[in-house]
């Protein structure tokens, strides 16, 4: 008998408490439990990089965390980047340089460039590409989307 | 796919998980940063009825230099050691290694000791404290114990640990000054498992002979693989191209790879003795001749 | 843009066919390569960027002149790649007729032409 256990963390300011199976993946709960389903969930087996968030400030596959796992942690996902209507630089970026065509490793790619703009503001598009490597999209042939993210990274610099 | 129904617990130190292990018995796992044990929880290629979480246990979260050698944390995240400059001053190697594990998003969470403990012949730690000679430090209800890196690696997934042991920390030598570091593998995309891969630390004498190797290969057998054989006929030599030509043949007959859907076995060799090459070269070029 | 992004999106795919993506099935027909671990999708590493020039040509013949675009990417990107490695490898009489051209069979495949005394 597996007995469910209380979780509770923040997510993108909001505190979300739940009863919940060992084997519940932390993605499952955000989309299922917590209704965010921005965090888009792909492979399940942390291949795909879309179901990529923030656990305490770093990028993590939300799939390959286990729900229980994440209780007391600080998350974000792709919702909580934008303050209120306001797009983030990098997501305006995504919009005006058609980094997205059906949207579906959007999130993963938004959180994993959210991170590498932190830590490296002027970053070569090889290391654009270095970066989402981990994140795989079928349908822009990732040109775009590196577009994308060199367009953000000038407009943050100025 | 969802991971199977599983107990879990929490541990907060080293004690209560190896009690924890020998609660719940052989049908426990250690859960560290889980990038290889929740995928393979999902496809049902282990079922263990309870996961042990090691993720808070703070005491094994550390990169400590001790002069001769680096010890690090069996917790601490593969990113944190990538960014460590105590890390990076003591085995300079370790940022560009790290870099070849996963992605960025990967080694945020992975940790040292994950991937020593979960032995994948092909991975890049395995290979780094196999080359080096180096110490898994492991903890268990008859006490610590530390175990040679030859004899940590039993077999693709296996180690030498018993069921209620954990890893708690792996101690690499630091190598001597002008010591030329380097690794060479073949995946078949960034990020991926390397199909095969060399590493190699090389140091000159003055008379421009080798007067010190350690040489490595991974995804080329079931383990990690130190090339002894090769080592003994690089030592005291000057490299020049014969030599090393010479050496690489030696690495054939040193492995056993196997055969798989990215690459056949012979693939595997004859890209082990090609990437010997390189690997000892990038090394040479590396090394500063020792007084 | 729309239409470059289709394009681009569709040349991902032809290069993924032709130097990774493979379904591959053992003796007994079990698939081997029925994950995203195994079936390897191009990544942002694997493709290079793209520059696309556009010729125009009037359809008047069809309802409103419409054209498709999306597959124009696809369907000539993969003999475009196996040409591009024909070319290289002209000194060796190489010729790819396989997809996916993954580095051990093309390895294979100019040994197999060196040994029958093709120029090297």
């Amino acid at each position: 008998m597996i007995n469910k256990q209380t979780v509770s963390m923040t997510i993108n300011g909001h505190v979300y408490t739940g009863e919940v199976e060992p084997r519940l993946t932390l993605a499952d709960f955000i989309r299922r439990r917590c209704g965010l389903t921005g965090t888009h969930l792909g492979c399940e087996h942390g291949v795909c990089g879309a179901c990529t968030i923030m656990v305490d400030r770093r990028t993590a596959r939300a799939c390959l965390m286990l729900a229980v796992q994440a209780d007391g942690c600080t998350l974000t996902t792709v919702e909580g980047l934008a303050e209120g209507e306001r797009l983030t630089p990098l997501q305006e970026a995504f919009w005006n340089n058609h980094g997205l065509q059906c949207g579906f490793c959007t999130p993963g790619m938004l959180m994993c460039a959210t991170e590498l703009l932190q830590t490296d503001p002027d970053p070569t598009a090889e290391k654009v590409r270095t970066c989402l490597s981990g994140n795989l999209c079928r349908c822009t042939g990732y040109d775009s989307i590196v577009t994308s993210v060199l367009s953000a990274a000038e407009r943050l610099r100025s | 796919m969802k991971p199977p129904a599983v107990g879990y617990a929490r541990a907060g130190d080293v004690q209560e998980v190896v009690a924890m292990l020998v609660e719940h018995g052989t049908d426990a796992k250690v859960l560290a940063g889980g990038q290889s044990l929740v995928p393979m929880l999902s496809f049902r290629q282990i079922r263990p009825s309870f996961l042990v979480d090691i993720n808070r246990v703070e005491a094994l979260d550390f990169v400590r230099d001790e002069g001769e050698s680096l010890l690090l944390g069996a917790t601490t995240r593969q990113r944190d050691v990538e960014t460590s400059p105590v890390a990076a001053a003591a085995v300079p190697l370790l940022p560009e290694l790290l870099g070849h594990v996963g992605h960025v998003t990967n080694r945020n969470r992975g940790t040292v000791g994950g991937s020593l403990a979960h032995a994948d012949p092909a991975a890049e730690l395995p290979t780094l404290v196999t080359a080096l000679g180096g110490e898994l430090l492991v903890e268990g209800p008859r006490g610590p114990r530390t175990v040679a890196a030859d004899d940590f690696f039993v077999a693709p997934h296996r180690t030498s640990m018993g069921f209620d042991e954990v890893l708690t920390a792996v101690r690499l030598p630091r190598l001597p000054a002008g010591t030329g570091v380097a690794i060479q593998q073949i995946a078949r995309r960034h990020g991926d498992l390397a199909v095969v891969g060399v590493l190699a630390a090389v140091r000159l004498g003055p008379d421009g002979a080798i007067n010190l190797v350690r040489l490595a290969a991974s995804g080329v057998g079931p383990v990690p693989v130190r090339l002894h054989a090769v080592e003994a006929a690089l030592t005291g030599v000057v490299p020049t191209t014969e030599v090393l030509d010479a050496a690489a043949e030696a690495v054939s007959a040193a492995v056993r790879p196997p055969d798989d859907i990215h690459a056949p076995a012979s693939y595997r060799r004859d890209m082990a003795c090609l990437l010997l090459k390189r690997a000892v070269g990038a090394a040479l070029r590396r090394s500063e001749v020792s007084a | 843009m729309l239409v470059d992004g289709q394009l681009a999106g569709g040349l991902a795919q032809a290069m993924g066919g032709a130097l990774l993506e493979e379904l591959v099935y053992d003796e007994d027909g079990r698939l081997h390569t029925g994950s995203f671990r195994d079936y390897l999708l191009p990544t942002a590493s694997d493709i290079p960027p793209f520059r696309f020039f556009h010729q125009e040509t009037p359809a008047p013949d069809i309802p409103g002149g419409m054209k498709g675009v999306g597959e124009a990417g696809t369907i000539a990107g993969v003999s475009l790649v196996a040409s591009a490695i024909d070319d290289a490898l002209r000194d060796h009489g190489v010729t790819v007729t396989r997809f996916p051209v993954t580095p051990p069979r093309l390895l294979a495949q100019i040994r197999e032409a060196a040994g029958k005394g093709g120029a090297r």
